[in-house]
């Protein structure tokens, strides 16, 4: 079997059918295990598609071969080979990295540029008349709206944590800290690029599951972990009873914010907790990393083999 | 609400600043500690945010004293909706503490959070 079928057949898996795999209920237990895992597999789908398809055209260059290959007779056979289907697969090659990473590259850009607009407008152009006011007590931004919301938004240096004061009124101190623990582990993990970058790959290949589904699932994912990260510190009970008094009414929430859904089953998750599995858990973590990276390292091995051996 | 260009959010933030109505004449002197700007232009730009409904006047002998009809509070809880509605689409701009939920959603949340147990 050579390697470009090996990898068009991990590409088929991995954009296909694995996804539905990632969506059970181990993943809202393990949501950190399932970010990666979801976030490995788009990696390595994304080398594994064009690399396929060019090993598919050039079988010379993947092919095991134990006894190793002299370079020379290697470009020889490669320069006989059919020269339409390696050219074609080349561009395509090229083409596909150049989609993915424009799309990528639009992506972050026209987030950023929101990201920096909303900023602005929170802190107008000084003497305080800006949307919101820093609130030293907290370390965040209130800015005065009475419908409840709390948000963070990542900006570059000074990322921000803003609460509505409708927000502020509904919550107890101790479920505002808490709400404010859970923003921060979003901006400590970097959340809004991971769900920037999924967003940019599923407009790119939507009719791929493993691309097309990730912003949803990944933003559900995102929310249950940073749930988990303020529960080390927080109580449980206040973080859950947080999201009841801030649900209903969220000011815009956004299209991929956890929706009721979502909210329910991270209520869920906080009050009546899968007990935790140590072992188990950290060695799905490690295999989870494992595998879609073995198999992406694939064709470099390969060729590693095929043509310097 | 649509937004203010820069010319008119700054005076509109001149205007705000006092407690009274005030003269063009007023917001002219407020300016020009920050730029050189033509006392005709205040005066259109003032005309403008009224016929836009941002202000309002009344005559106060030969001049006109214009009071805000909008206030700030209001206009800065404007320019967050639309913000944040404009975030819609861009995934990743915020990161939403909980999501938009219906009454009846809002509902289902409480009634989970009682059956569990939660004070």
């Amino acid at each position: 079997m050579t390697g470009g079928l090996l990898l068009a057949g991990y590409a088929v898996a991995a954009g296909f059918c694995v996804p539905a795999a990632l969506r059970r209920g181990w993943a809202w237990r393990e949501p950190r295990v399932a970010i990666t895992l979801r976030l490995a597999l788009a990696v390595s789908w994304l080398i594994a598609v064009p690399l396929a398809v060019v090993a598919l055209a050039m079988p010379s260059v993947l092919t095991w071969s134990p006894g190793g290959r002299d370079p020379v007779a290697l470009a020889a056979g490669l320069a006989l080979a059919s020269g339409f289907a390696v050219a074609d697969a080349f561009v395509f090659a090229a083409g596909f990295a150049g989609w993915a990473c424009w799309q990528m590259a639009r992506g972050l850009l026209v987030a950023r540029r929101g990201r920096r607009a909303f900023a602005a407008s929170l802190a107008g152009s000084g003497s305080g008349s800006g949307s919101g006011r820093a609130d030293p007590a907290t370390g965040a931004v209130i800015i005065d709206d009475d419908k409840p919301g709390a948000y963070c938004l990542p900006a570059g240096r000074r990322p921000l944590i803003v609460v509505s004061a409708g927000a502020v009124a509904r919550l107890t101190p101790p479920q505002l800290q808490a709400v404010l623990a859970h923003e921060r582990a979003h901006l400590r993990g970097r959340h809004h690029l991971l769900l920037t970058a999924a967003a940019a790959l599923g407009r790119a290949f939507p009719f791929v599951p493993l691309l097309g589904d990730a912003a949803a699932d990944l933003s559900v994912l995102a929310e249950m972990a940073a749930d988990d990260a303020a529960v080390r510190r927080h109580s449980r009970v206040d973080l859950a009873g947080a999201l009841v008094a801030l649900a209903g009414a969220e000011a815009g929430g956004g299209a991929l914010a956890a929706g009721g859904h979502a909210a329910i089953a991270r209520v869920g998750r906080l009050l009546a907790p899968a007990p935790p599995s140590g072992v188990a858990a950290r060695s799905a973590r490690v295999i989870a990393v494992a595998i879609p990276a073995m198999v992406s390292c694939l064709p470099l091995v390969l060729i590693a083999c095929g043509v310097f051996a | 609400m649509r937004a203010l260009g820069e010319l008119e959010a700054q005076v509109m933030r001149k205007i705000w600043a006092h407690a009274a109505p005030v003269t063009v004449r007023d917001i002219v002197g407020d300016l020009e500690h920050d730029r050189r700007i033509a006392y005709t232009t205040v005066m259109t730009v003032m005309d403008n945010l009224r016929r836009k409904g941002w202000l309002r006047r009344q005559q106060d002998g030969r001049a006109y004293r214009y009071e805000p009809a909008v206030s700030s509070e209001e206009y800065s809880a404007g320019v967050m909706r639309a913000a944040l509605a404009g975030s819609q689409d861009r995934t990743g701009t915020l990161m939403h503490f909980i999501g938009e939920l219906s009454p009846e959603e809002a509902f289902a949340l409480g009634e989970a959070y009682r059956r569990l147990g939660g004070p």
